[in-house]
């Protein structure tokens, strides 16, 4: 690694400024990507209470010169970037030159350190932010940092601290992040005599996670490939809808290497689990994502793990993409699992249904080109009864089927009004123009988009206030009534739907589709005779996703013969 | 309660009131039949909250009194008997009802003491209007298949209905298509009255008595009481502005157009078809004068172009409209000749039967977007 200066006071100021330690997990992070800065092939942390007492990381990295200990010690000096337009092309975590001076500053570090030339180490303590006088000691080459008695001169800070079982379990869970990212490093986490982590560098993330999260987990996970059109690429793996936790540390999500939370990026990915993801139940992911560089800006906050992402939006709504083609290739409905499937039943299941397809009549035979089979599953279903005149009970090679009709027969239209869209855009012009009155939020979204409404085929104008009057709406779908009503409707998407990705559509035509489809589907409640209920089926495998109606309800769910046998304590 | 009654009327009767009854109640008791013994007469009754409906027929009653019934049952045992007269008691307190018939018996529990909700009493008065009978399902059926079926705008699932200067006028509307239709009443000497006929009240009105009585229509605030010889209807009435119709329908039609109704009706409904696989569900009518030109097309199914022989006047014009605005219209319609009146590509179209102008149907001609 190159010697440490000092930054340029115009860089300095152009860094984000702001408390980079909040609490002994913020002092863990900075270390280990020191470490993981330094080239080591093994980082071990041990902590004392949480960290609270005592942190210690010992690398196997470069080490620090000797003459240059007090200089890493100091703000504003570091061996990375010398500009801060180094940053586009920096392989480096560190760029600030700020984390130990930062983290010596509210307690006691003993810094100690040995280069492979160096026969022996050096040593630095600083106290309150003072050095004292550099030491020699006897070390294996790397890197060892000590903090103790983090916060003791910031009362108000020491208070405000979680336990210390909360705050080991914090730790625990964001080297884990790390670990998955840096699989190639092996890392250790101890708690007194306690194990709290352990990983082996390895060759690939999954064999990381599944030193992590065992076998179980592992070898249920998608794999995620996906490139966008503009070089964007997204690798990773997602576990099937069906497995989900209560709470996200099973969510990673890497840009260009580096471990972030990001909002709107996690919402989206959220999104496309969203019909087979109970409430307040997370999915697992780990992903990721190759951006440029330039698009990417790192320095937006003290302590790096939020990261600016230039057209965000578009990356947000990639990823969805990415998740939801994984999902609906792989996985053929949620299974109604009370434990998750082993993952050798679900490969025998996918061998037999496979073989039997062959043999299969394929569904309608007027079918033009352009609707296609895929999801043939479906043509294996036969309907067994209806239940309460709104569920299909139907069975199939891969188990018992309950599908909602209502819900299904909404997707198929949705889909439908889609496909079919932008084939001829007409409007219907009202004869009474339709009076409404928004309120002020409303009233914002429909200044702010406007254009987007007129697009759509509305005609609006503004009288006065916040009311308008709606002149023409889009053509109402088949000869359903076109209502000026979907005018507030689809406000009410747009003011909500900052996050949501889920559709590939813009977002003022898909609660029009969605609300169209509702109102072409045949309501709940009606009974079926089999010939139609064969007929439904038959086209959901005509769908693109048939996992879920346009508003995030499911539209099946699957009991595995193997969960029934379970249930009924046999083995199959 | 007790008394004896004919199958016949009984059950005719059941038939009647029991349209209004919902099949699905939160309140149990509106799945229920009142039946009211007094002097000669049984009178049975059913409500879903927004109409009452009450029905009549003479009986002879040994003992006043009476009992709510489920509906549906009782209505199906009384239709299934094998015995020309009935013999009904009721016990008062527990509401258990046994059901007489030759030598055989059914019995059904009735709601006890418990009575279907009540509604005001409106008398019929002298300055009821009296409406021949089958004149309202004629307007029923021209009219009623415009209006809104939409909750968004409940209004528009009324009728707008004038009565005065002897006549009575019904408008209906969904926002995009409108229908009137008019009846001459020389003989109604009552106030000037507007009001919303919520359209399932036209629809339930214009079938007591199956039609066949003549029936007599009066107000009270807020409510429609429609009554023929032995069965009354009383009604909430919608509440809210209705949308001034009046100034949407055109004045002048430059384009005139004669054409038999079945050869067209043909032709729309051949262009529906291909038209109803479209999103757009929309046919083109190109007007040239002597002919009438309809086409519509589906991406994923095909074309149609149906060519017309017509008696026109006026200019060439191509106008799109929804099909199933223009078929409902020309189903309503019953004359030899229709005629079709075009004010503009972008303005409404008049749709009328070619002896009759007192029924007509606007529709307004779909844009297309570039
Ligand atoms: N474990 C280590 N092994 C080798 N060098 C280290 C190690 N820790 C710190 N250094 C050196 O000390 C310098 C200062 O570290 P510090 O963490 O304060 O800043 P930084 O990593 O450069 O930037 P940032 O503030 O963004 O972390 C680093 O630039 C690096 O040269
Ligand atoms: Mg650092």
């Amino acid at each position: 690694m190159s010697r440490i200066h000092r930054l340029d006071p115009v860089v300095r100021d152009q860094i984000a400024a702001g408390e980079v330690v909040e609490r002994p997990a913020s002092v863990v992070k900075e270390l280990i990507e020191n470490a993981l800065d330094a080239d080591s092939c093994r980082i071990h942390i041990r902590l004392i209470e949480g960290g609270h007492s005592s942190i210690e990381v010992t690398d196997d990295g470069s080490g620090i010169e000797p003459s240059d200990l007090p200089l890493a010690m100091a703000r504003h000096a570091t061996s990375k970037i010398s500009e801060l337009s180094d940053l586009d092309s920096s392989p480096w975590l560190g760029f600030r030159g700020e984390a130990l001076a930062a983290i010596a500053a509210v307690s006691r570090v003993r810094l100690m350190s040995r280069t492979t030339s160096e026969p022996v180490g050096h040593e630095l303590s600083v106290e309150g932010g003072v050095a004292g006088t550099p030491k020699m000691v006897a070390m294996a080459p790397g890197t060892t940092v000590r903090v103790t008695s983090l916060f003791y001169n910031t009362p108000a800070r020491h208070k405000s601290q979680k336990s210390a079982g909360a705050e080991a379990g914090w730790i625990q869970h964001l080297t884990e992040h790390l670990a998955i990212s840096r699989y190639d490093v092996g890392f250790l986490v101890e708690q007194g005599d306690k194990v709290l982590l352990k990983t082996t560098s390895q060759t690939t993330p999954i064999q990381t996670l599944h030193q992590l999260y065992g076998r179980e987990v592992a070898d249920s996970l998608l794999p995620v490939e996906h490139t966008g059109i503009t070089g964007i690429r997204i690798r990773g793996w997602i576990a099937p809808a069906h497995i989900h936790r209560g709470t996200r540390h099973t969510q990673s999500l890497y840009v260009n290497q580096r471990w972030v939370t990001n909002w709107v990026l996690r919402q989206a990915i959220e999104e496309a689990f969203k019909p087979h993801v109970p409430d307040r139940r997370f999915p697992l992911f780990w992903l990721w994502l190759d951006l440029q560089p330039s698009g990417v800006d790192p320095n937006v906050h003290p302590t790096k793990a939020e990261v600016r992402i230039d057209r965000e939006r578009q990356v947000a709504a990639l990823l969805y993409r990415a998740v939801q083609d994984t999902l609906t290739n792989k996985s053929q409905s949620s299974s109604l699992s009370i434990a998750p499937n082993h993952a050798h039943d679900e490969l025998t299941e996918y061998a037999q249904s496979e073989l039997r397809l062959e043999t299969f009549p394929l569904g309608d035979k007027r079918a033009s080109s352009d609707t296609q089979i895929l999801h043939k599953e479906f043509l294996e279903l036969t309907p067994l009864a209806q239940w309460q005149a709104k569920y299909i009970i139907s069975q199939g090679p891969l188990g018992l089927y309950l599908i909602d009709q209502h819900a299904a027969h909404e997707r198929l239209y949705y889909e439908r009004f889609k496909r079919e869209k932008g084939a001829s855009m007409i409007a219907q012009p009202l004869l009474v123009p339709h009076i409404i009155t928004l309120n002020t939020t409303e009233w914002q979204a429909f200044i702010q988009h406007r254009q987007l409404f007129q697009d759509a085929g509305f005609e609006i104008t503004e009288s006065g206030g916040s009311t308008i009057m709606v002149h023409a709406v889009p053509q109402g779908f088949k000869d359903l009534p076109s209502d000026p009503e979907m005018v507030r409707t689809v406000l009410e998407s747009i003011i909500q739907g900052h996050a949501q990705y889920g559709h590939p559509v813009t977002w003022v035509e898909e609660p029009l589709f969605a609300m169209a489809a509702c109102k072409a589907a045949i309501k709940a409640y009606r009974p079926m005779s089999h010939v139609e209920m064969r007929g439904l089926l038959q086209d959901m495998a005509l769908l693109t996703d048939p996992r879920g109606c346009p508003h995030g309800r499911p539209t099946l769910i699957r009991l595995s013969l193997e969960e029934v046998d379970r249930r009924f304590g046999r083995k199959g | 309660m007790h008394f004896t009654a004919s199958q016949d009327q009984l059950a005719r009767a059941l038939s009647q009131v029991s349209r209004i009854i919902q099949s699905q109640n939160s309140m149990p008791i509106l799945g229920g039949i009142q039946l009211m013994a007094t002097d000669n007469t049984v009178q049975l009754q059913t409500t879903d909250l927004f109409s009452l409906l009450t029905a009549e027929i003479p009986a002879m009653v040994l003992e006043p009194g009476y009992v709510v019934i489920p509906g549906a049952t009782f209505s199906e045992l009384i239709h299934r008997l094998p015995t020309a007269t009935v013999d009904i008691e009721s016990d008062t307190g527990t509401g258990k009802t046994v059901v007489k018939y030759g030598r055989s018996r059914t019995t059904i529990h009735g709601f006890g003491t418990e009575r279907i909700p009540e509604f005001p009493g409106i008398e019929g008065n002298s300055q009821a209007a009296i409406v021949p009978a089958g004149v309202l399902s004629e307007l029923a059926r021209q009219i009623l298949f415009s209006c809104s079926k939409d909750e968004s705008r409940p209004i528009l699932k009324g009728i707008h209905m004038e009565l005065g200067a002897g006549k009575l006028v019904m408008v209906s509307t969904d926002g995009s298509r409108l229908s009137h239709a008019w009846v001459a009443l020389p003989d109604y000497r009552g106030p000037e009255i507007k009001v919303i006929l919520p359209a399932k009240v036209l629809l339930e009105g214009s079938k007591l008595a199956g039609g066949q009585q003549p029936v007599s229509m009066s107000f009270a605030p807020g409510f429609v009481r429609m009554a023929t010889d032995d069965a009354i209807l009383i009604s909430r009435l919608l509440d809210g502005e209705y949308p001034e119709y009046q100034r949407v329908i055109p004045q002048t039609y430059p384009i005139h157009i004669r054409v038999p109704l079945l050869e067209l009706k043909g032709s729309v409904e051949r262009a529906h078809l291909i038209a109803s696989k479209d999103r757009s569900n929309s046919v083109r009518f190109s007007h040239q004068v002597g002919t009438l030109q309809i086409s519509s097309s589906a991406a994923e199914v095909g074309q149609a172009e149906e060519q017309l022989d017509c008696d026109s006047q006026g200019q060439e014009m191509e106008v799109l409209f929804n099909s199933t605005f223009i078929l409902d219209a020309l189903k309503s319609l019953t004359g030899e000749d229709l005629i079709m009146e075009l004010s503009g590509v972008q303005s409404a179209a008049k749709l009328l039967d070619a002896d009759n102008p007192q029924y007509f149907h606007i529709v307004l001609p779909l844009r297309q977007l570039v």
